[in-house]
């Protein structure tokens, strides 16, 4: 009889980008318990697999900072610490929230709201503004199996999917045969707008380099031109006029188009109004063909963060408790525009890394106060922690909810055992949650 | 030699998401992420070796980073560093009361350093971090 | 008037909440029971005369004038929902001050925060100063934003002011703003709001307006595609039937919302 050393995991789904990719298999050692071998990831999700195995870089135990320098504490006291900073707070910060999974980003609701504190994920430095769009003009959407097996047009807009989100192109989007579209790539028409002649757009069929800053120009005259409107520029955004008629008529003789957007549109100068008037275009070409669109989100699971954060209070992402009730405006109650006004004076760090995601400046700010950071591995934020309180890998040490990017929930599975006294994230909200009431006397 | 008139894009790259699974506290990760890529014709302005570290000076704040010529090109007068620490320091934190700081799109200028070295991320943000 | 003075004796060390501060809540007491009204600041209760000297009552809503004194950029919600009187502030101020307004008028003698004016329905608000971004605009889901009244600001405004503005001419309801100089956005989504600029504006001026009369007196930085320029006129008939003269380009727009438009754009010629 073989001993079997390794035992593999089939249908993993990889915890890294917003295509949640489902189909990955993963080989864990028995003995070892360490992940082996990851088979159909693209390089950035197997690299996570492999950064859960030990290592230096891998928080075991709960860690109070004394002089400067990190001392092992046993979890009672490390959540003790945390839960009296978090209670005491006036205006407590409570962010992240994206690279885990569902029932643990409600138990963030739970907690922000006994706190009385300033909630956020990181839909507001990524798409904040693809839903402040939404929230102003709809969306219309579909789901990425009807894309792949529909869409003849494809339009990636301020979006690199080759660098963001490997395998998009191939299992939805470019290279995959769908069930209309049975020669692949063939049967597709790939468009790249973008200010930089990206490796996506070096794959596509056509590309619109626009010139930066000037994405609501370009989509402006798109969609007047779409109206019969004959312009008075020659030029636009740095797009002849002439391109723009071209791009007008592909649209429109397109069986089945989609529009996948990304940073370019949010992170450009005005912001949700790029989305905006993208969505507005796309509700008008459906006057001619049908067309849809659909935000590339960032992380495997801030989908879900907003889903879960909009079932819970109504709203999905920046939402302040300390009234008592949620409220929601992103401008006031957004974690990096509170950090530059230094509102702050806690902060609670779930599943993401502001300090490296940050603007200088709210970082400073962050800094400057109390920061308890629940993370599995080493990062800047978690190294220049107050209390770090250390979680398992959501998608490979604990199992739970993920939406993909066009808010279809998928299984995350354990692959294998947290190692150490690692805890998952769910479990450490419940019992900051458990003490904190406890502290309020409720 | 200097650069000017130039905008600063930012934005993530395959390294850059492969260095942040692997550690964001390592020196993999400076190679990712703590660069600037330029236009080919942009950069034989500068008269000087790919990878050599330059500055790269905006309204919000100065970072050195390694210069290295960009794959994506041609794109003369853009600018581009990988999201993370480095790009954080030279970012227009202001969201315009949106929430979204103004990630791409600033104006840029850009310096070859004589004095200076490229900081890894920890050592970039515990500047951050007063006494 | 009668005169109900506050003096900001000290700092509030987080945002202030004081939307308690409005002629309609402060008639009919006297300056002990006004001190002892109850404000949020974070998650914390404070009471108003915790932060603010107070002296002076009134007993009639019209008939009430609130002067403050001090720096009160971390105040926030001042005035809102006020019905009528006035509110007078010798400072600086904070977000939403007089948003969902009906009646009365807010001065500020100083610059204003964002969402200045919101969702307005009535009354004046006047700024000597600047304005931040969405002076005049709708909150957040709103798809209706300023239907009446009066804003001016002096100085600068930020972007997306009058957001989703809507006038009705049947009730006689002109929702109007000026201002010393815009930024970008100006009249996004507008439904025959009525927008004076004294300066420059920015780009996007006029995006997404469906309907309504936007005057440029200045430069424009860059025009939207999608205006069409219709010819040069000497004087514009405001909405509320008011005249303006002058030479000026008009322009319709904007055509990406329909083919054929009543808004229009007019920049100084």
């Amino acid at each position: 009889m073989v001993e079997r050393k390794t035992r593999t995991v089939y249908d993993v789904v990889c915890p890294f980008c917003g295509t949640l990719c489902d189909d990955l298999e993963v080989d864990v050692s028995i003995k070892e318990n360490t992940v082996v071998e990851v088979r159909n990831g693209c390089q950035i999700g197997t690299r996570k697999f492999f950064s859960s195995n030990p290592s230096d870089h891998r928080y075991t135990s709960p860690l109070i900072k004394e002089k400067g320098t990190f001392k092992e504490v046993p979890w009672e006291e490390a959540i003790d610490k945390a839960a009296n900073i978090l209670a005491k707070a006036t205006r407590p910060l409570l962010y992240g929230f994206a690279s885990t999974e569902c029932e643990a980003q409600s138990k963030g609701v739970e907690l922000a709201e006994i706190l009385g504190g300033v909630l956020d994920n990181t839909a507001s430095v990524c798409h904040g503004p693809s839903l402040l769009a939404i929230q102003d003009v709809g969306a219309p959407s579909s789901t990425l199996g009807e894309y792949k097996n529909r869409a003849d047009l494809v339009i990636f807009w301020g979006s690199n999917p080759v660098h963001a989100h490997p395998r998009h192109l191939g299992r939805y989007s470019d290279f995959v045969r769908g069930y209309f579209r049975t020669d692949g790539r063939n049967d597709r028409f790939i468009v790249v707008v973008d200010p930089r002649n990206t490796h996506t757009a070096q794959i596509a069929d056509l590309f619109i380099q626009v010139n930066p800053n000037e994405d609501y120009e370009l989509l402006n005259a798109i969609r007047a031109t779409l109206r019969g409107v004959d312009i008075d520029n020659e030029e636009v955004a740095g797009v002849p006029k002439e391109k723009i008629k071209e791009l007008v008529e592909i649209m429109k003789k397109a069986h089945f188009g989609v529009i996948f957007f990304g940073m370019g549109l949010t992170q450009s100068i005005s912001h949700h109004r790029n989305v905006d008037t993208a969505i507005c275009l796309v509700r008008e070409l459906n006057d001619h063909t049908k067309f849809l669109l659909t935000p590339m989100r960032g992380h495997y699971n801030i989908a879900g963060s907003n889903q879960v954060f909009a079932w819970n209070t109504g709203y999905a992402y920046s939402i302040d408790f300390s009234r008592g009730y949620p409220r929601y405006n992103p401008g006031e109650f957004s974690a990096v525009d509170v950090l530059l006004r230094d509102e702050i004076d806690a902060s609670l760090i779930v599943a993401s890394d502001p300090a490296s995601n940050f603007p200088a400046g709210a970082v400073k700010n962050m800094f400057k106060h109390p920061l308890i950071s629940i993370e599995p591995h080493h990062t800047p934020t978690s190294v220049n922690a107050d209390i770090v309180l250390p979680a398992a890998f959501a998608g490979i040490e604990c199992e739970g909810t993920a939406y993909r990017m066009d808010k279809v929930p998928l299984r995350l599975r354990k692959v294998k055992d947290a190692p150490g006294q690692c805890l998952t994230d769910r479990e450490i909200l419940e019992k900051l949650i458990e003490k904190v009431k406890e502290l309020k006397g409720e | 030699m200097t650069l000017d008139n130039l905008i600063l894009l930012t934005g993530r790259t395959i390294n850059q998401g492969v260095a942040l699974e692997g550690g964001k506290t390592t020196k993999e990760n400076v190679r990712a992420a703590g660069i600037c890529t330029f236009d080919r014709s942009d950069f034989k302005k500068l008269d000087c070796l790919a990878g050599t570290p330059v500055k790269v000076i905006t309204d919000y704040g100065e970072v050195i980073v390694y210069s290295t010529i960009s794959e994506e090109g041609p794109h003369p007068g853009i600018i581009f560093i990988p999201m993370g620490p480095w790009a954080n320091q030279v970012v227009n934190p202001d969201s315009q009361s949106t929430g979204t700081p103004t990630f791409k799109g600033m104006k840029a200028k850009v310096e070859v350093v004589k004095n200076g070295r490229v900081l890894d991320a920890l050592e970039l943000i515990s500047k951050l971090k007063e006494a | 008037m009668a005169e109900i003075k506050l003096k900001l004796k000290k700092q509030p060390t987080f945002p202030l909440e004081a939307e308690i501060i409005t002629p309609d809540n402060f008639v009919g007491k006297t300056a002990a029971e006004i001190k002892k009204l109850e404000l949020y600041m974070g998650n914390t209760v404070v009471k108003l005369g915790d932060f603010f000297d107070v002296s002076g009552k009134s007993t009639e809503i019209k008939d009430t004038k609130i002067i403050i004194e001090g720096d009160l950029k971390n105040v926030k919600r001042i005035g809102e929902k006020m019905s009528g009187g006035e509110i007078l502030i010798n400072g600086n101020i904070g977000m939403h001050v007089g948003n969902q307004m009906k009646g009365g008028k807010i001065v500020v003698n100083g610059n204003a925060g964002d969402w200045a004016g919101a969702m307005l329905k009535g009354g004046e608000l006047e700024i000597t100063g600047s304005a931040g971004n969405y002076v005049g605009a709708a909150y957040r889901g709103f798809w209706v934003g300023m239907e009446n009244g009066i804003i001016k600001v002096k100085g600068k405004i930020g972007n997306e002011s009058m957001l989703w503005a809507r006038s009705s001419k049947g009730a006689g309801k002109f929702p109007t703003l000026f201002c010393g100089e815009a930024s970008s956005f100006l009249g996004m989504h507008n439904h025959g709001g009525t927008i004076i600029v004294e300066g420059n504006v920015d780009r996007c001026t006029g995006a997404d307006q469906a309907w309504g009369t936007i005057v440029v007196k200045g430069k424009v930085k860059t025009q939207l595609p999608s205006y069409k320029k219709m010819g040069e006129v000497n004087e514009i008939e405001l909405p509320n039937g008011e005249k303006i003269s002058g030479k000026f380009i008009e322009y319709s727009g904007d055509h990406t919302v329909k083919k054929e438009t009543n808004g229009r754009l007019y920049i100084a010629a």
